[in-house]
């Protein structure tokens, strides 16, 4: 198939080193989750403040990036 | 004269203000939705995100196949890369009797199929394919918003208009429709499907609960879109009669949300709201992810599903003979006496 020798010359897009970093870290990235679930009916501004902070320190780590 | 100057120039920005935008609210930018269509058909890999299109596509021909008038002239209106001329004509082995016959039929019943679509990439990117060995087909480019093009303003000269999921990008679909009736002759349909109601909706809610807990509010990123009462009063108001309307809803699977994203953004169906909402920061794609898993996901198998729903819709322009409602208190039986005997 031309499509996967085309994926080969192409550079990796940001978006898929982001997701590789996020299946990284699924324990993380489900508490963060399994929080805004149990809010969802009032969320309000970081009412999950710690589970995404852990959830991005752990993405940071595995994408080698820091924002 | 300093007063009339003024006054007459006033009066013209008002007819220019008008004239643009029509006098309709103006929801989505399409000058933005071109440039994102045109990228999108460039794209090696769209090829492989016509999945939907090509469905629906499917099923519009599994519509026509009921319907016993001409189809000799034919337009498709909003063609995309022109998925109905692609689905007349693949032939796979595995489809079966019924289908082979429907797609037969429609196919012989078109003698002239105009394609008409506002991207020119999208457009011409099937073009030398099978369909235009087997089918005579004309490519239009125009903007559907404006319907200008002298091919198309001719009232009375098409036997059926055909527009799969196109018209949800259009500001002013009134006029749309009212256009599209004029052009097709008298006694014969519009086939249409448009993306209504909960397209969608999981990402929507999604992106909104992303918003709301890490920037504390929300922003416009997935469309509006019409409910399937709207289409038919819209239809209505433009003349058409007998409608039929119908909603399907299709469920896709995605591995994770970038996957659903990436997909659309090959379709060309990425945002293009007139009030941009801001970027789409690292930390909303971050927290979207694991919030649509946990709202969304398939216990079973973790995929993210994603609903499409169409309106489906087909509308006839009466012209001599069209079967018309009794008139009222002609009936010479009574209700009761009819169902009390069955």
């Amino acid at each position: 198939m031309p499509a996967t020798s085309l994926h080969a010359k192409k550079p990796t897009r940001q978006v898929t080193k982001l997701m590789n970093a996020t299946m990284q870290c699924s324990q993380q990235s489900v508490l963060y989750g399994q929080c805004v679930l149990k809010n969802y009916e009032n969320i309000s501004k970081d009412a999950c403040m710690a589970e995404f902070m852990n959830y991005k320190q752990c993405v940071q780590k595995h994408l080698g990036k820091r924002w | 004269m300093l007063y009339r100057g003024i006054q007459t120039r006033s009066l013209f920005t008002t007819a220019t203000r008008l004239s643009t935008t029509g006098g309709t609210y103006q929801v989505f930018d399409r000058s933005i939705k071109l440039k994102q269509r045109e990228r999108a058909a460039t794209n090696e890999e769209s090829g492989m995100v016509e999945y939907i299109r090509d469905e629906v596509a499917r099923r519009t021909i599994e519509r026509l196949a009921f319907l016993k008038n001409n189809f000799t002239s034919t337009m498709d209106f909003g063609c995309n890369s022109g998925n109905l001329a692609k689905q007349l004509c693949e032939v796979n082995p595995d489809d079966d009797f019924r289908w082979k016959d429907d797609k037969a039929l429609v196919k012989s019943k078109i003698q002239k199929l105009y394609m008409v679509d506002s991207s020119e990439s999208m457009l011409y990117k099937n073009q030398g394919g099978k369909a235009d060995h087997e089918m005579n087909i004309e490519r239009i480019v125009t903007d559907e918003e404006q319907y200008s093009h002298p091919k198309l303003t001719q009232p009375d000269q098409f036997d059926l208009i055909v527009s799969n999921l196109s018209l949800h990008w259009v500001n002013d679909l009134p006029s749309v429709f009212s256009k599209l009736y004029n052009s097709l002759k008298p006694n014969s349909c519009f086939v249409g499907s448009i993306f209504g109601g909960d397209t969608l909706f999981e990402l929507r809610t999604s992106l909104q609960l992303a918003e709301q807990e890490r920037n504390g509010g929300i922003s416009p990123r997935v469309s509006p879109f019409v409910g399937s009462a709207d289409v038919g009063s819209l239809m209505q108001k433009a003349g058409f009669q007998m409608l039929t309307i119908d909603v399907e809803e299709i469920v896709v699977d995605y591995p994770d949300v970038f996957a659903l994203m990436t997909d659309l953004q090959l379709m060309g169906e990425s945002n293009s709201n007139l009030s941009t909402p801001p970027k789409l920061s690292k930390d909303m794609l971050l927290a979207l992810q694991p919030i649509y898993y946990a709202l969304h996901a398939d216990p079973k198998t973790g995929h993210l599903p994603a609903t499409f729903r169409f309106v489906f819709m087909i509308g006839w322009k009466p012209g001599q003979n069209f079967p018309e409602p009794a008139k009222r208190g002609s009936g010479t039986v009574k209700l009761g006496d009819a169902l009390e005997q069955s």
